[in-house]
């Protein structure tokens, strides 16, 4: 039974082999879920000395209410600072304050105080997120405004208990129906920081400190809202220093000529009735451009197409009757897209930042041109001449014919 | 002596002339004592072979002219039909043969005209007498006459068709094998009305003496692999065949291997489908479990109902079955694994959620697990050995203690007792039981490894379950056939089911000979309209 015995050592072989591999590694690199410290949000920024100052928003699982349980009047997160000359020190360091391990990869947001900007560049920040295996490149990058980043992990608010959760549904909420802040990850953020041509841009955060007016009630032991946070506008950089911001429709004209605007609002004066309002949905909109350098002389034609129907007017009208108000009504959201955008490509020739990547279009179509300009195309870029055509097709009225009207 | 019988023999089965035809090995010539022809002497040699039993009838009857004959008819009480004897046998010996004096008329009237019985036969071998007598059959004696007549009698209490335990299905047939050979036999030829339809009788066990049956198609199993049948069937040698599980691990083609490779059927359906697509099954009396071979790993997840139901549904189905499998064998493992190695693989809010619950648990991961899959499976053996009154009982506590206040008491988790629940719901999917035993072991050595390497633990797991998946043969045909071999062909009928229409062939390891099944084209199509004929409206 020659079969048989050759199975016999084959078995023998593998269970030995198996149990020196099993019981030899002695589990290495097990953590139990049970010890770990999840980050939800991390925030950097400079410390009274001068050093890193890091913030850790933890997730606390057990007062997030399970299922059998009601929802737990605990706070499901906590805030932990530490301090330190590099990242990687400042994070080891939060191993001071939690008693669990702290853990990176669920950790979907890196945002910095504006402070740190006045010393240091973000270059060595990004080292530790890009260099460690446990931060995801596919986090968001944000810069705070005038705040700390300590100060704006610890807003609540209302709904999502856990900020950092709220944040993100904030942040899906302004790039689906908003295209107000810029859709930028880490990844993305070195990209655009290591390439020619091209400059990187952050997601704009800001703390709200005002109480909401409203008095909360029906919850007597929690306390009210002393601060809650939103998103909105752009940190602009020039390599990895911060140069400036745009505001929300400026960083939404950036988002027009990038095509990444998916859905928004846009407004304009009620053709006829300057002092009314008429505002219409984009439904989906395209963005290109194209440069062309001849010489010193930099042209950029940007083309932007949307479609949207119609929102909302301030003074009755009647598309029936007047089908010619179709035309003025695209004419006056195209002028807005149209602004938007020149407000943007103007506060980044202020800026000095090239955050569209037209260096970037030259770059890839003609490297020779581009190797020509590269030196000088921080004087060029404030120089270029942008033209704009925008497009907008509206479809739809709504579900009504016309407006009313009182009699 | 009963010792020295021969082992393997051909012996006169029930199942009338054909059953001879078939090839199987001969019968070893052994000299054995004859008929004395006086029936003093050969009844106390059949009662010395006996011993005296308490089951044996011995009855002495007179006949012939005013009784001046003495005959003799020896049967076993309860295995042959009471009613049968004594009216076409008996009556008619005494009835018929009132005007006869010559012992030697007597008897061949008796032989040729008299007794109401289809099988008759005649013998002098006395070892062939005792081996009729013990299968329940009839043996009359005429003084005088060295010869003695065998009546196939058969008819014992045997459990009634009934719906298979194991295997139950909405659409198909209701019926199921039971203890009986040749029943179960029966079963299967009244599904196959065939002349080429063989059943090749063995008997198996050297105290036993249980026969078993080789049933295949000729023409369409492949000649070879049922030679190869032949042969191990005749290599068995032990005293008692109990049961298809005891010959199933006597000729398998890997004995070490946890995954059968023959698969047990308790469906009559299951069975023809399977000879007509060239396989060959092992009939053994006294198990209502027929074998099934060669047998591939895609049969273990068939079900009849595939084959019944329409073939979307068929096919959904089945896939359905595959991914159960997979989840019976993997899902504790990867829970293990995810939870202490690959927090990261998890959507935020689910690990958020499961390490809230984990918050508290006093055992680690794998600990958890193993405490609740033994569990599980200590209540379900529990609920199989437990008489059927008491079954409530089990499933309440179980459900109680493990559902409930294992939960409470903060000693396991609430996804963990998810986890095991889905285990074993998708273990109960798989309708060969015995593959399910299978993959109930090799869960637990996969929840070790991931526990201590992780997902690569699983993948090392896996992988060695796959290589010796694949090195896996039964009766020459590889086990994961069509898959690897890769065979397109076949696909037709593995993961999917496709129409009855589509299958126009057997499978290709198997039925080498007789491929084509139906000719091809069976697709329904709306009749075609000939030219200038006008379109009937109904």
């Amino acid at each position: 039974m020659i079969p048989n015995r050759w199975l016999v050592h084959m078995t023998a072989c593998l269970v030995t082999i198996t149990l020196v591999m099993t019981v030899t590694s002695g589990c290495w690199s097990r953590k139990e879920i049970e010890d770990l410290a999840f980050v939800m949000a991390m925030g950097v920024d400079r410390s009274p000395s001068g050093n890193i100052q890091m913030t850790a928003q933890f997730a606390k699982p057990g007062a997030m209410g399970g299922a059998q349980d009601q929802a737990s009047q605990e706070k499901p997160f906590w805030v932990a600072t530490t301090e330190g000359d590099t990242m990687f020190e400042a994070f080891r360091k939060l191993g001071y304050l939690s008693p669990k391990r702290p853990y990176l990869p669920h950790n979907d947001f890196y945002l910095f105080g504006e402070d740190i900007f006045r010393e240091f560049g973000l270059k060595p920040f990004l080292d530790f997120i890009i260099r460690d295996t446990e931060p995801r490149l596919s986090a968001r990058i944000g810069v705070v405004r005038s705040t700390s980043a300590k100060d704006f992990l610890q807003a609540e608010f209302e709904g999502m208990p856990l900020s950092s959760e709220a944040l993100r549904g904030i942040m899906n909420h302004l790039m689906n129906a908003w295209g107000t802040i810029p859709d930028i990850t880490i990844r993305e953020f070195v990209d655009r920081m290591e390439s020619e041509g091209i400059e990187p841009i952050a997601m704009g955060a800001e703390l709200i400190p005002l109480a909401p007016d409203v008095e909360i009630e029906g919850d007597p032991t929690r306390e009210q809202i002393k601060a809650t946070a939103t998103l909105g506008g752009a940190a602009v950089f020039k390599g990895d220093y911060l140069v400036g911001w745009l505001d929300g429709f400026e960083t939404r004209g950036l988002n027009w000529i990038l095509g990444k605007v998916k859905n928004t609002v846009v407004e304009f004066p009620h053709p006829g009735h300057e002092d009314k309002i008429v505002s219409v949905g984009i439904l989906r909109a395209t963005g290109k451009f194209k440069v062309e350098a001849e010489g010193n002389r930099v042209r950029a034609s940007i083309e932007v197409n949307a479609v949207g129907n119609l929102g909302c007017v301030q003074e009755p009208v009647d598309l029936m009757k007047e089908p010619e108000l179709w035309t003025k009504l695209e004419a006056g959201a195209q002028s807005t897209i149209e602004d938007e955008i020149s407000r943007a490509v103007a506060t980044l020739q202020r800026l000095g930042s090239d955050a569209v990547g037209f260096g970037q279009y030259i770059f890839r179509r003609n490297p020779r041109q581009w190797a020509t300009l590269r030196e000088r195309w921080d004087e060029i870029f404030p120089a270029i001449e942008v033209s704009t055509s925008v497009k907008v097709h509206l479809r739809e009225m709504g579900v009504i014919l016309k407006s009313t009207e009182s009699r | 002596m009963l010792g020295r019988l021969v082992k393997k023999t051909k012996v006169l089965g029930w199942f009338g002339g054909k059953k001879r035809s078939g090839a199987g090995p001969g019968r070893k010539a052994e000299p054995s004592l004859s008929l004395s022809g006086v029936l003093e002497v050969d009844e106390a040699r059949i009662r010395q072979a006996f011993g005296n039993s308490l089951d044996l009838v011995y009855r002495r009857i007179a006949i012939g002219k005013n009784g001046c004959i003495q005959a003799l008819v020896v049967h076993i009480s309860e295995m042959v039909n009471p009613q049968f004897v004594s009216n076409a046998i008996v009556e008619r010996m005494v009835d018929k043969t009132e005007n006869l004096t010559d012992p030697h008329t007597v008897y061949t009237h008796i032989r040729d005209r008299y007794v109401e019985v289809t099988d008759v036969t005649e013998t002098h071998d006395i070892q062939r007498i005792l081996e009729e007598i013990t299968n329940g059959s009839t043996c009359i004696f005429v003084r005088g006459v060295n010869t003695a007549i065998v009546c196939q009698t058969q008819g014992f209490n045997q459990r009634e068709v009934s719906q298979p335990s194991t295997e139950s299905t909405i659409r198909g047939s209701k019926e199921g094998f039971v203890e009986a050979l040749a029943t179960n036999v029966s079963l299967i030829r009244r599904r196959i009305r065939n002349s080429n339809l063989r059943v090749e009788h063995y008997v198996l066990g050297a105290v036993s003496k249980t026969s078993v049956a080789l049933v295949y198609i000729e023409g369409i199993a492949n000649p070879g692999v049922i030679e190869e049948a032949r042969q191990r069937l005749s290599r068995v040698k032990v005293d008692c065949i109990q049961e298809s599980g005891q010959l199933e691990e006597l000729i398998e083609d890997a004995p070490l291997s946890p995954f059968p490779t023959l698969l047990r059927t308790e469906r009559p359906d299951r069975v023809t489908g399977n000879l007509l697509e060239g396989r060959f099954a092992i009939v053994t009396d006294g198990t209502p479990f027929v074998l099934i071979a060669p047998a591939t790993f895609s049969m273990f997840l068939t079900a009849p109902e595939d084959y019944f139901e329409r073939f979307f549904a068929g096919s959904v189905i089945r896939l359905l079955r595959y991914l159960a499998f997979l989840i019976s064998l993997t899902l504790p493992a990867l829970y293990i694994a995810i939870t202490t190695f690959h927090q990261e693989l998890l959507p935020t809010p689910l690990i958020l959620s499961i390490a809230a619950q984990r918050d508290h648990i006093p055992f680690p991961a794998v600990v958890e697990a193993a405490l609740m899959e033994m569990v599980f499976e200590l209540l379900r053996e529990a609920g199989i050995r437990l008489p059927v009154v008491l079954g409530q009982a089990v499933s309440i506590i179980g459900a109680l203690v493990i559902g409930e206040a294992a939960l409470r008491a903060g000693l396991v988790s609430a996804a963990m007792v998810v986890v095991v629940a889905l285990t074993g719901v998708s273990s109960f999917a798989t309708p060969i039981f015995s593959l399910a035993i299978s993959v109930r072991l090799l869960r637990f050595p996969l929840m070790l490894l991931a526990s201590a390497l992780g997902l690569f633990g699983i993948l090392v797991g896996l992988a060695v379950i796959l290589t010796h998946l694949l090195a896996l043969r039964s009766f020459g045909v590889p086990y994961l056939e069509p898959f690897a071999p890769f065979v397109g062909r076949e696909q037709r009928d593995a993961v999917f089911r496709s129409p009855w229409w589509a299958m126009d062939e057997r499978p290709g390891f198997v039925a080498e000979r007789n491929g084509k099944r139906v000719p091809p084209g069976q697709m329904p199509k709306p009749p075609e309209r000939e030219e200038g004929t006008e379109e009937v409206k109904p």
